[in-house]
């Protein structure tokens, strides 16, 4: 039997089919609110006022990225926030269309803060999964800046991310794990196409967790910040490997369970 | 101006150890922090063992001249690669947090043979009648 696949048509554009869908928030309010908060924790952080974001490189010393992120990460994952309602990002349609209705969330919020010029800060090709993320899960990039060309993150194609993958998992068959085999391997990377994303404030992304994505230094005149966050199905599998930092508890926290799930979990006490 | 001090996590179990990714980034800014370090995020190595690839493209860069982990225990088993893998910058220093050592990249190899061979020494005491 041959079974028919179904896009899920849930946003009109992707940069690449399967990995990436593009959203429109479904509450820019929230987004507002979090930009403007972040502004003021930064401006009380520099004691200068800034009110955009973007040129926020002109302002900061680019030794100074780390400790301003990590307080801006301390900031959002205080109780000021309450993220365990994803909602107010997308709306639960497509939320329950993607994932269904019974579902985790990240426990912590993640920023990042890419400033023009910062070789330091630059993420080289990677996968989520490397680290024992779901390839189940979906990632949510959120930008709070406009983002286009090098100040955003790139992704690869779901072919030659697999083409990447297999080449790696083969480095230990072919003996190569010499510097030439890890030289081979990069050149390789370096040469796949990178499809960056652009997004404007008010929009955020959802990310495939295991296709090849990066950044490059950022050469725009535009400092980014954006958020990521990830989400999964109760229901779907946690990565074939024994990763105990990312299970339930450490790293996802229930969001929504639905009436159907706790009345199912109740029944199968009787019937189960 | 205060160093950069880039730093390097697993979230693979290494030699028997699984330290959680949130417990070793702590534990390396603290190191960071104490010993003067501009700290900079981990970078988190491929979960597929025996692979080495974010180290290697972490020892690329040229304004990396720090890269600091958990243990040394991290990094490949001397007989597990090429003499040429720690070559590639002769100038990096590796800084071993529960070692309390910093290495250079030309001494690491020797290092860890040093090492090897003094655990398989002690292991083999154990079974000495």
């Amino acid at each position: 039997m041959k079974f028919k696949t179904r896009s899920l048509c849930l946003s009109d554009y992707t940069l690449i089919d399967g990995v990436h869908r593009l959203f429109e928030a479904s509450n820019k309010s929230v987004l507002i609110d979090i930009r403007t908060s972040l502004l003021h924790e930064v401006s009380e952080y520099i004691q200068t006022p800034i009110n955009t974001l973007e040129p926020l490189h002109t302002q900061i010393d680019i030794n100074d990225v780390t400790s301003i992120r990590l307080h801006l990460v301390n900031f959002l994952n205080s109780t000021k926030y309450n993220w365990t309602r994803i909602e107010d990002l997308l709306s639960a349609d497509n939320v329950h269309h993607m994932i269904g209705p019974d579902y985790l969330l990240q426990k912590k919020i993640n920023i990042s803060i890419q400033m023009p010029g910062d070789a330091a800060s630059t993420l080289a090709m990677h996968s989520d999964c490397i680290s024992g993320d779901s390839p189940w899960q979906l990632n949510l990039w959120i930008p709070l800046t406009k983002v286009m060309g090098t100040s955003s993150i790139y992704l690869v194609s779901t072919t030659e991310s697999i083409n990447i993958l297999d080449k790696l998992g083969k480095l230990d068959e072919l003996n190569t794990k010499s510097l030439a085999g890890y030289t081979e391997l990069s050149e390789l990377m370096n040469a796949c196409d990178k499809e960056y994303i652009k997004e404007e404030f008010g929009m955020l992304s959802i990310i495939h967790p295991g296709v090849l994505h990066g950044n490059d230094v950022n050469t725009t005149d535009n400092t980014r910040v954006s958020l990521n966050i990830r989400i999964k199905s109760i229901f779907r599998p946690d990565i074939q490997k024994d990763h105990p930092d990312r299970g339930v508890g450490s790293y996802y926290q229930l969001s929504n369970l639905s009436s159907q799930y706790l009345f199912s979990k109740k029944l199968t006490k009787y019937v189960g | 101006m205060a160093n950069t001090l880039h730093t390097y996590s697993h979230a693979r179990p290494f030699k028997g150890l699984n330290i959680p990714l949130p417990l070793q980034s702590t534990y390396l800014r603290h190191y960071a922090n104490a010993r003067g370090y501009i700290f900079s995020l981990p970078i988190v190595e491929w979960c597929i063992d025996g692979v080495f690839l974010e180290l290697f493209q972490l020892m690329s860069k040229s304004c990396v001249k720090d890269i600091a982990l958990t243990s040394c225990l991290m990094l490949p088993s001397p007989d597990h690669i090429d003499d040429s893998f720690f070559s590639l910058r002769e100038n990096l220093r590796f800084p071993f947090v529960l070692e309390n050592q910093i290495i250079n990249s030309k001494e690491v190899k020797a290092y860890l043979q040093a090492l090897e061979e003094t655990k398989n020494q002690s292991a083999h005491y154990l079974y000495i009648s």
